[in-house]
């Protein structure tokens, strides 16, 4: 279990993250979330020991972390860095060979993660010859093939086609469900919300939001809602406590000032006994990061 | 652990870069140059040399047949009955001198287009031939004769102020010869690894790759495991070229003219110096990878190499340079308290020690001073390392160098407090 206590970092007068706290069991994924600039780097280089909090402290299991503890941790940094003249195999065995792994199970697996993965090529093959986007396949190998127990990953999504993704997002359930402590961090809000049991997000090194995903949409309440019907956006918007109509899919979402005018919508749209789609939802996380976002900038 | 991970760094880098044409063309090129610089000289001797002369003699029975049997000059001869019939044969270029005798007077007429004899051969033989003449005509023997020609023995024994005897002329001069030239070479090869550490460093930082790295290991790890690796790197380097300096000897004539110069030059050194020498040098070389370590964990990315390895390398340059000024300001107290410096002693210190104005504890002094650098360096060195390894600064890299090199003393003060 990871647990971050009272952490503050501080860079010169800056105050890159101010009294974070949060806790991450195997087999929980947190997801953490903010702009750039908002401390999410800074705090995972003092969870991998790069730098010192000025306060709080960090413990896995109730260690601080040790070169022991370090080798069961895999890491994928935001900026992606391979050695672009050696060959697939003698980077990823050097990699597995520094978190302690044979060197002859690392090739063994190396050959079952490129399959896994669909990496177009063979082992030998240089890195600087290969596409983005099998090099970012490759980073990830590099980073998981050691058989990790608490996993980092730094904006895995980046750069990454829809396909690949959703390989990597896959690959993720799986390695939540075998018991990894998972912590990473995404520009991808459907993402985020798809994977993170918990959220913690910081703005300006300060945690604005934390919890369980559900929890924080609920709390915001279920003031959206998306609907497929022939009402037109005027008839809508002439509901009182209806803010706005946007277009979305097949459908529109719309947007209300208060829970309880759903129901009011909801007797416009079924007056002739049907409607195609209706659901009241609570914002999606990406909405309420934008929200939240705006709150910081006023 | 840690020394699991350190020799796995170390021997990462070495395979590395030991299978890079870049490496065999650093260690190969010293060798491709002489061979090729060997090859036109061959060739140079080859074209340029010419027939064996033939020379015209109109000269006293006794010239002739010493001339005949001579093996110091490299011609043929050719006796002619008169000056005129020589000029003729000259003329025709049937022969390429023309050698005729009144006297004691030699006259030596050449064609301009034929290969003439060696004027300096020539005349050492006729000198020689002209003394014995005389000493026949005197009466004394071979031994007398050689007797009087014999030169006088000179041999020159330098006292040191200190009041020890200090060996001759030809041992300093061999020793203080063998620093300078080792100089240069210490020169080449500090550029080519300082160079190489930072590129190392800066590879890997830049590309990202050593967050990575330090997710796994330490930053001592990566910091020992870098140093280790290339000193490795340099290890085999020298290795071979003592290698082939030992094949060379075994393969290569006792009596070449080149490895007598060279047994020569050799024959005036002690092994005594040599070793000492040989230990500062390598301690030298570390103290730089060590500096420059440090320094390379500022760079932000390649296009900073140079820029960062250059102070180095004028450090190392300097030290070179005044090597130079050790044997014409042998008392001067700058030369005498630098060459007890790390970074500079490398070199001074044997110059010094090669012109016998130490004592024999000073080079020890030096070697102690240097290990207790070397000891500091990578204890203090390793924080700013680890300090700057993965922070991205945008000031000027100078003087961010000097910045976090100032650490140093302060983190040493932090610790005696």
């Amino acid at each position: 279990m990871i647990e971050v206590k009272d952490v503050t970092k501080r860079f010169a007068d800056k105050v890159a993250v101010d009294a974070l706290s949060f806790t991450v069991k195997p087999g929980e994924i947190m997801g953490l979330i903010g702009q750039n600039g908002a401390g999410k780097t800074t705090t995972f280089r003092m969870l991998l020991d790069f730098i010192e909090p000025n306060q709080g402290n960090i413990t896995w299991n109730g260690q601080v972390l040790n070169n022991n503890l370090r080798q069961k941790i895999g890491f994928l940094p935001e900026e992606r860095g391979l050695y672009q003249k050696l060959s697939i195999e003698e980077q990823v065995l050097y990699f597995a060979e520094l978190h302690g792994m044979n060197r002859r199970d690392a090739r063994h697996d190396l050959a079952l993660w490129m399959d896994k993965f669909n990496v177009v090529g063979r082992p030998t093959d240089k890195v600087q010859k290969l596409s983005k986007g099998n090099a970012q396949k490759v980073q990830l190998i590099a980073t998981l093939i050691s058989h990790p127990e608490f996993l980092i990953l730094d904006e895995p999504f980046t750069g990454m086609d829809p396909v690949n993704a959703d390989i990597i997002l896959n690959e993720i359930h799986e390695l939540k469900r075998s018991g990894v402590t998972i912590i990473f961090s995404s520009h991808n809000m459907s993402g985020v919300e798809t994977l993170s049991d918990h959220v913690t997000m910081l703005r300006h090194g300060q945690t604005v939001l934390q919890g369980e995903t559900n929890q924080i949409r609920e709390q915001y309440g279920r003031t959206e809602i998306y609907l497929e019907a022939p009402q037109t956006d005027a008839e809508l918007l002439a509901i009182p406590g209806v803010r706005k109509v946007e277009p979305e899919l097949m459908g529109r979402r719309v947007f209300l000032t208060d829970p309880d005018v759903g129901r009011q919508v909801f007797a416009l749209v079924s007056a002739n006994g049907y409607v195609q789609a209706f659901s009241q939802q609570a914002p999606s996380l990406d909405q309420i990061f934008k929200q939240e976002v705006a709150k910081g900038e006023n | 652990m840690f020394l699991k991970q350190l020799l796995l760094v170390a021997k990462q880098t070495f395979k590395v870069r030991v299978k890079t044409i870049g490496y065999w063309s650093l260690v190969l090129s010293p060798i491709l140059i002489a061979g090729v610089i060997f090859a036109f000289g061959l060739l140079f001797n080859t074209l340029s040399s010419h027939p064996t002369p033939v020379i015209g003699v109109q000269v006293d029975a006794g010239l002739e047949k010493s001339l005949m049997h001579s093996k110091t000059i490299k011609a043929k001869y050719q006796p002619v009955e008169s000056e005129e019939q020589g000029l003729k044969l000259l003329h025709q270029k049937k022969i390429d001198s023309l050698l005729t005798q009144n006297g004691t007077t030699y006259l030596v007429q050449n064609t301009p287009k034929g290969h003439p004899v060696d004027a300096d051969q020539l005349q050492t033989f006729l000198k020689q031939y002209t003394i014995e003449q005389k000493a026949q005509q005197m009466h004394l023997s071979s031994t007398e004769l050689q007797a009087l020609m014999a030169p006088p023995t000179i041999k020159t024994r330098l006292v040191s102020v200190k009041g020890e005897s200090a060996g001759d002329k030809t041992a300093k001069q061999a020793q203080y010869m063998l620093t300078v030239g080792l100089g240069i070479f210490i020169f080449i090869f500090l550029s080519t690894y300082v160079g190489m550490i930072a590129t190392e460093i800066a590879n890997e930082k830049s590309s990202r790759i050593m967050e990575i790295l330090l997710a796994a290991t330490s930053p001592s790890v990566q910091f020992f495991g870098k140093l280790l690796g290339i000193i490795g790197l340099a290890l085999l380097h020298l290795g071979l070229y003592a290698a082939i300096l030992l094949l060379s000897w075994q393969l290569i004539p006792a009596n070449n003219r080149y490895v007598m110069m060279f047994k020569d030059i050799l024959k005036g050194v002690d092994l005594n110096f040599v070793g000492t020498t040989l230990l500062m040098v390598f301690l030298g070389i570390v103290l730089y990878l060590i500096l420059t370590a440090i320094i390379a964990a500022m760079i932000n990315d390649q296009s900073q190499v140079q820029q960062a390895v250059s102070p180095v390398t004028y450090l190392a340059m300097g030290g070179y340079i005044l090597t130079f000024m050790v044997s014409s300001t042998s008392e001067n107290i700058v030369i005498k308290v630098l060459s007890y410096i790390p970074f500079l002693s490398q070199t001074l210190m044997p110059a010094r020690v090669g012109l016998q104005l130490t004592q024999p504890y000073d080079i020890w002094l030096a070697i102690g001073f240097q290990i207790v650098t070397i000891y500091f360096l990578s204890r203090y060195g390793l924080r700013v390392y680890r300090d700057n390894v993965l922070r991205y600064s945008e000031g000027n890299l100078t003087w961010e160098s000097l910045k976090s090199l100032g650490k140093i003393f302060h983190y040493q003060k932090n610790i005696q407090a």
